[in-house]
């Protein structure tokens, strides 16, 4: 018989280094298109993963000694390979049981028919604006989870300024993974208290002033990070005078100051190609994730987030 | 002492499903071209992993709302991460002890024989992306290029007279018979007693000597009810009982039926405008040039031309990850389970049926 705390158990000796439970109800009056419920319709609960992205690795983009290996180790192996392994392991743990296992890894390079955003961390993003309900009931495939909001829903932290998952041990510094099933699990509680105090580091440090100070509006321009978060900027050490030359607005761009549209970010990929795609199609990350690695250093030492020295000792295997 | 209890107990800690050991003798009668005993000849035994596709990965489909975490995590994930893990764990355990184990995930289409055809030289294979270059999305970012499955075998050729040409690949589904792990349905879906079709495979040739398995002996887990080839959308699994394919393992008939394999690569991907809910109604009522014949009229003979018409018109209404093409239709699997479950056959229980209403979705245009 599993229960709750068997399952966190498990997901820690699986290599999670948080999980929490998330009450299915709490999706009520949810967009149709990011509700659980629409995938499995016998669902229960959510069940969230957070793996950390190492210290490590965020100090060596600070220091400005390493770029690279954020998007090999942080980004595609954390996404394509750990948790991949990991959800299938839980998969079993759930199904031998006799509950569905519904697993939810990103899908990085789609987005709902809402979402005229992008995703500034692939090459190749689709907005699946197109698609028919099946029986004009249900929604419009593909139901996406929108993850950060599941994190909070699972009781593991609370949405930061720009709409991203706050943990209570590794602040913005992790990737995310979900079951839903029909398991009947008891879910945590919220958490009560934001760990985002609005103190408006992530916004100064971002290279390309992505990030609004504004409370009325979109706070985060996702299609000039990607540009950004590409490398368009003076901080970026691999940046030379053969990169964007012939560009009329190039030392705006360069300068953080100029705001993308979808067409005109898209025109600057190609020429933003310093370092190559991982497979599967992760772009280097060349901004250093300025607003994440600032916001986690604030988080730590404004005591809002802390960092336990091993998750085995939360719940007892 | 190596012995095949060890080889369980670490296969299925490390995330194998089942485990099973097979003679390789079985494949006396197999084609050249796909006898495993060519990759290692000094080969005794094949084992066999097994690993199960959650019940849940498929559920998106079944519900007509997910479709992008079955190729994802299903093939994907089990093909390149996570049976390669297990591989890797077993082979070290084997050539810990001395023996050698070479290690075979599934590769994907990479043979000489084509598993479309059964010809020689390279064609298309229905789970990986074709290299193309579609623009048809408003939000495409930018055209997609080679796919990490990219291949091309036209000049492959055996390196010495007593060999075959590379990459020799040998039939999973057959060989997941000779290692005692299930059978092969009239859908030529292979049927595990405990997951169904819900599996895909892994394998290790060694030279240790390890007493095979006897075949899957129990009740037929097939009962020819053709739930699959009633629920196929494309009408690619033929009924007929008289036309069926027949091979013979040791003694063990294995026969499944005819099947349009080009037609279930178009379905199988764009499953026409009842099941693929990615493409718009204009887009079928417009058949631009003819191209989406073979879905939108009958009779059309099936081959790699049409597939790769459909293919082009299509492929950006729903982009695929990791290299594998989108799992759309859920037709011959969904329907299998359905009823491998209501008849009682499979060992493992859900507490709630994978399907509750009578009939599965259909788009009403």
């Amino acid at each position: 018989m599993i229960n709750s705390e068997y399952i966190k158990s498990m997901a820690f000796e699986y290599g999670a280094d948080l999980a929490g439970i998330g009450d299915i109800d709490l999706y009520e009056g949810s967009h149709p298109r990011q509700d659980p419920r629409q995938i499995c319709p016998t669902a229960r609960c959510i069940i969230g993963f957070a793996f950390r992205i190492p210290k490590g690795i965020i100090e060596s983009m600070q220091n400005g000694s390493q770029v690279y290996n954020y998007t090999l180790m942080g980004v595609k192996a954390n996404a394509e390979e750990k948790t991949m392994i990991f959800l299938m392991r839980m998969a079993r743990i759930i199904e031998n049981e006799g509950y569905e296992a519904c697993l939810q890894r990103t899908s990085p390079n789609i987005r709902v028919r809402d979402d005229h955003g992008t995703n500034p961390e692939v090459s190749v993003s689709y907005r699946l604006s197109k698609s028919v309900s099946v029986d004009g009931k249900r929604p419009e495939p593909e139901v996406l989870l929108d993850f950060d909001k599941a994190g909070a829903i699972c009781g593991m932290g609370t949405l930061g300024w720009r709409g991203n998952l706050l943990t209570t041990q590794f602040g913005p510094m992790q990737r995310l993974a979900f079951i839903v099933t029909n398991a009947p699990l008891e879910p945590d509680p919220l958490l009560e208290r934001p760990i985002c105090d609005n103190c408006g580091l992530c916004s100064e440090a971002c290279p390309g002033h992505t990030i609004s100070y504004l409370v009325d509006g979109s706070r985060y321009d996702k299609w000039s990070c990607s540009v950004y978060y590409r490398g368009a900027h003076r901080s970026n050490p691999l940046m030379h005078d053969g990169i964007l030359k012939d560009h009329p607005e190039r030392e705006k761009i360069l300068n953080g100051d100029k705001k993308f549209s979808p067409e005109e970010a898209k025109s600057v990929y190609g020429e933003l190609d310093f370092l190559p795609p991982t497979q599967y199609g992760y772009v280097p990350c060349l901004c250093g994730k300025r607003c994440d690695t600032e916001c986690y250093r604030h988080l730590l030492e404004a005591g809002r987030i802390k960092p336990m020295k091993n998750n085995y000792g939360r719940v007892k295997i | 002492m190596l012995d095949k209890e060890l080889i369980r107990k670490v296969a299925l800690s490390s995330g194998a499903d089942d485990v099973g050991f097979g003679d390789l003798e079985l494949f006396d009668d197999a084609p050249p071209d796909m006898d495993p005993r060519y990759i290692f000849p000094r080969a005794k035994s094949i084992i066999g992993m097994l690993f199960r596709i959650p019940r849940g990965v498929q559920r998106g489909i079944e519900e007509g709302t997910q479709f992008g975490q079955y190729p994802s995590l299903a093939y994907g994930n089990i093909n390149e991460i996570f049976a390669p893990v297990v591989l890797y764990e077993v082979g070290k355990l084997i050539e810990d002890h001395g023996y050698e184990a070479v290690v075979y995930r599934n590769t994907g289409g990479r043979g000489p024989v084509s598993d479309m055809t059964g010809e020689k030289g390279s064609t298309l294979t229905p789970e990986e992306q074709i290299e193309i270059d579609a623009e048809i999305d408003t939000d495409k970012q930018r055209s997609s290029k080679k796919t990490p499955l990219h291949r091309n075998v036209k000049s492959t050729r055996p390196v010495s007279p007593e060999n075959r040409a590379p990459d020799l690949q040998f039939h999973f589904r057959i060989a997941g018979v000779i290692c005692g792990l299930g059978e092969i349905g009239w859908s030529k879906m292979f049927l595990s007693p405990k997951f169904g079709p819900m599996v895909r495979f892994a394998y290790i040739l060694t030279d240790a000597p390890l007493e095979p398995d006897p075949m899957y002996d129990g009740e037929p887990l097939c009962k020819r009810c053709m739930a699959c080839a009633r629920e196929c959308p494309g009408n690619c699994i033929s009924t007929d009982t008289t036309k069926s394919n027949k091979i013979n393992i040791g003694g063990k008939l294995i026969e499944w039926g005819e099947i349009d394999t080009w037609k279930c690569f178009v379905y199988y991907t764009f499953p026409g405008r009842k099941h693929d809910p990615f493409i718009p109604t204009e887009v079928f009522e417009e058949n631009k040039d003819g191209k989406l014949a073979i879905l939108e009229k009958e009779g059309v003979k099936s081959g790699e031309e049409e597939t790769l018409n459909v293919y082009r018109t299509l492929e950006g209404y729903f982009p695929t990850w990791m290299g594998y093409n989108m799992a759309k239709c859920g037709g011959c699997i969904g329907a299998c389970v359905n009823m491998l479950e209501k008849k009682g056959c499979l060992k493992d229980k859900f507490n709630e049926p994978f399907r509750t209403t009578r009939k599965r979705w259909e788009i009403d245009r």
